[in-house]
């Protein structure tokens, strides 16, 4: 496997989109790691980052999800993205989430686009730790837009890393 | 490996007595880290130690982590709080089958940032059975906001079963990591033909290769580890420069100092004397890069005598005190030992001269020079020398030291004698 960063890019006041444009097409997957919180108070529960990317039809997000008492298996309509991965305003301002988005067959304008996802953030007596997926239709994905409940705390960051594939069969 | 991910250390378990790993001194120019462990403890029971991992070897009680627990019969949450580490997973020997061993992955963002530090953690023990297994996901949190210089991992007080390994792997983020980083520049050193040339990786270079080139251009030698030893011209003075090599491109380091290469055992000059009327020779300007000098003789001399003594002096040095010689004189009948006296040169050898028993004879002999550029030693010579005469009365074999009490380098060595007979010959060497 080959895995190249595309670019990495570093909050550093309250936003409210962070966008990737003209990703390559070059290469076959995707993949974002975050580490990230947002600024919208969700009662200490974990707060969901939603991809947008143009000409897509958010379909459903499905998880696996421990919150240090229960586990639960939830799905929710009508986006594109994770489910409580990232703390929200409520949590210590030094805490932040960890999530590993993976963008499979990216390029290929005829499959629909399916997201895997797994990251989770702990803050001293609560915390969530997440397995999940997310569907969307839609063409190539040129651009990514990221976006939380509320805006992206200052100090959060996404790199984007393209991965190819070997040419050789092994057959 | 791709430049995106590059292993920094790796330690690999053997015997059955290691209860912690270490990675020390962990570079922080990297935007994340990776830990794989595959892993298993020497314990007996089940389910009752666990990888624990603890950043900069703490031991504090500031880590907490939100975790799902999976035996693949049932599936819970659970949390722990005011904790000593990151724990991580299950994987005793008294749960996993015999020679399987757990995978986990340790995924350490931002571990240089000025925050609490995070991990997220999957890990997976399988068993030979249907249901005795532990599969486990982490949210990690350390409420520390120090960098992430170490980290220690143990299993419960209890050892690692031998051939556990744990590699510790540095995440970029931008490109320009992706040329490697210019290594330093070491020491050149003459091998008689070829050149060593030490030098010094930039830590996490993403160097593949190391590529050796020389001023003036000669051959291109490639290497991955230090010294790199790569083919030079006698006689020519080159510099180097070593490149940190990939596939994107290279970033070489300063030049080298100059060095020039010198057979190990070399000719420096020779002469022959054309005729009988010459007295004097001087070898000068010798190279200064030898370990040591050797002088090879076959002469004559031409004074009217049986024999006569053959002097030297060092460069032009008049004004220093020489020690004319100390000697083992075999005549082949007799056996002497005795001593010249204070000098102002040293004889280091007797050759036989113009009514020696035979013409056409020359006393032949080698003489050593050690050290010769080395400060702090006075110099002295060692000659090994004889000649035969077709007769019981002439010729000897002699073992003669001389010296001269002056600590310069050997830069000119004369020889005199009344006069050297036609055909004599002396040659100078010089010896790594």
């Amino acid at each position: 496997m080959s895995m190249f960063p595309i670019a990495s890019i570093t909050t550093t006041t309250t936003t409210s989109n962070i966008v990737f444009s003209s990703i390559p097409q070059n290469f076959t997957h995707l993949q974002a790691r975050i580490w990230g919180r947002g600024t919208f108070n969700n009662g200490g529960s974990g707060l969901s980052i939603v991809c947008s990317f143009t000409g897509y039809t958010p379909i459903y997000r499905h998880r696996l999800a421990g919150t240090g008492a229960i586990v639960v298996a939830q799905n929710y309509s009508g986006s594109f993205g994770s489910v409580g991965t990232i703390p929200d305003v409520t949590a210590n301002a030094s805490i932040f989430g960890s999530v590993i988005f993976d963008f499979v067959n990216y390029s290929v304008a005829g499959q629909n686009k399916t997201l895997r996802y797994f990251g989770g953030f702990d803050r001293n007596g609560s915390g969530e730790i997440n397995f999940g997926s997310s569907l969307a239709t839609g063409p190539a994905i040129a651009t990514l837009d990221f976006t939380t409940d509320g805006s992206w705390a200052a100090g959060c960051r996404i790199d984007l890393y393209g991965i190819g594939i070997s040419n050789a069969t092994g057959a | 490996m791709s430049v995106f991910m590059q292993p920094i250390y790796t330690q690999t378990v053997s015997g059955s007595s290691t209860s912690g790993i270490l990675f020390n001194n962990i570079p922080q120019g990297f935007a994340d880290l990776l830990v794989i462990a595959n892993d298993r403890s020497n314990f007996g029971g089940a389910y009752t130690n666990d990888l624990i991992i603890y950043p900069n070897t703490n031991g504090d009680t500031l880590s907490s982590s939100t975790t799902i627990f999976s035996n693949a019969s049932t599936a819970s949450s659970g949390r722990l709080t005011a904790f000593t580490g990151w724990w991580s997973q299950y994987g005793d020997a008294g749960l996993a089958s015999a020679n399987t061993f757990a995978n986990t992955s340790i995924y350490i963002p931002n571990y240089t940032n000025a925050t609490f530090k995070t991990a997220i953690v999957d890990s997976v023990t399988e068993d030979n059975s249907a249901s005795n297994v532990a599969m486990t996901m982490n949210a990690h949190l350390w409420r520390v906001t120090n960098p992430i210089t170490n980290l220690y991992m143990s299993h419960g007080g209890q050892t690692f079963a031998a051939g556990s390994t744990f590699t510790l792997y540095g995440i970029s983020n931008t490109y320009d990591t992706r040329i490697p980083t210019a290594p330093t520049i070491g020491t050149v050193t003459d091998q008689s033909g070829f050149v060593s040339v030490d030098f010094t990786r930039a830590a996490n270079d993403q160097a593949e290769t190391y590529k050796v080139t020389s001023s003036p251009a000669g051959s291109t030698t490639y290497g991955v580890t230090n010294p790199i030893t790569t083919p030079a011209v006698l006689g020519t003075s080159y510099t180097y420069q070593v490149e940190g090599v990939n596939s994107f491109g290279g970033s070489a380091s300063t030049a080298s100092s100059a060095v020039t290469t010198f057979n190990n055992y070399a000719s420096i000059a020779s002469y022959t004397f054309a005729d009988n009327a010459t007295g004097t020779f001087t070898f000068g300007n010798i190279p200064q890069n030898y370990k040591h000098l050797q002088m090879r003789f076959y002469l004559r001399g031409t004074a009217s005598a049986t024999f006569t003594d053959c002097n030297a002096t060092l460069n032009n040095d008049t004004s220093n005190t020489y020690w004319n010689y100390h000697q083992l004189f075999g005549t082949g009948t007799n056996i002497y030992s005795n001593a010249g006296g204070i000098s102002t040169q040293f004889a280091f050898a007797t050759i036989p001269a113009a009514t020696s028993s035979s013409a056409l004879t020359y006393a032949s002999g080698v003489v050593d020079f050690l050290d010769y550029t080395y400060p702090g030693k006075n110099r002295d010579f060692r000659s090994l020398h004889g000649y035969n005469n077709m007769s019981t009365s002439q010729g000897h074999t002699l073992l003669r030291t001389g010296l001269l009490q002056s600590t310069n380098p050997i830069t000119a060595i004369t020889i005199t004698c009344s006069n050297f007979a036609q055909y004599s010959r002396v040659a100078l060497y010089g010896i790594s």
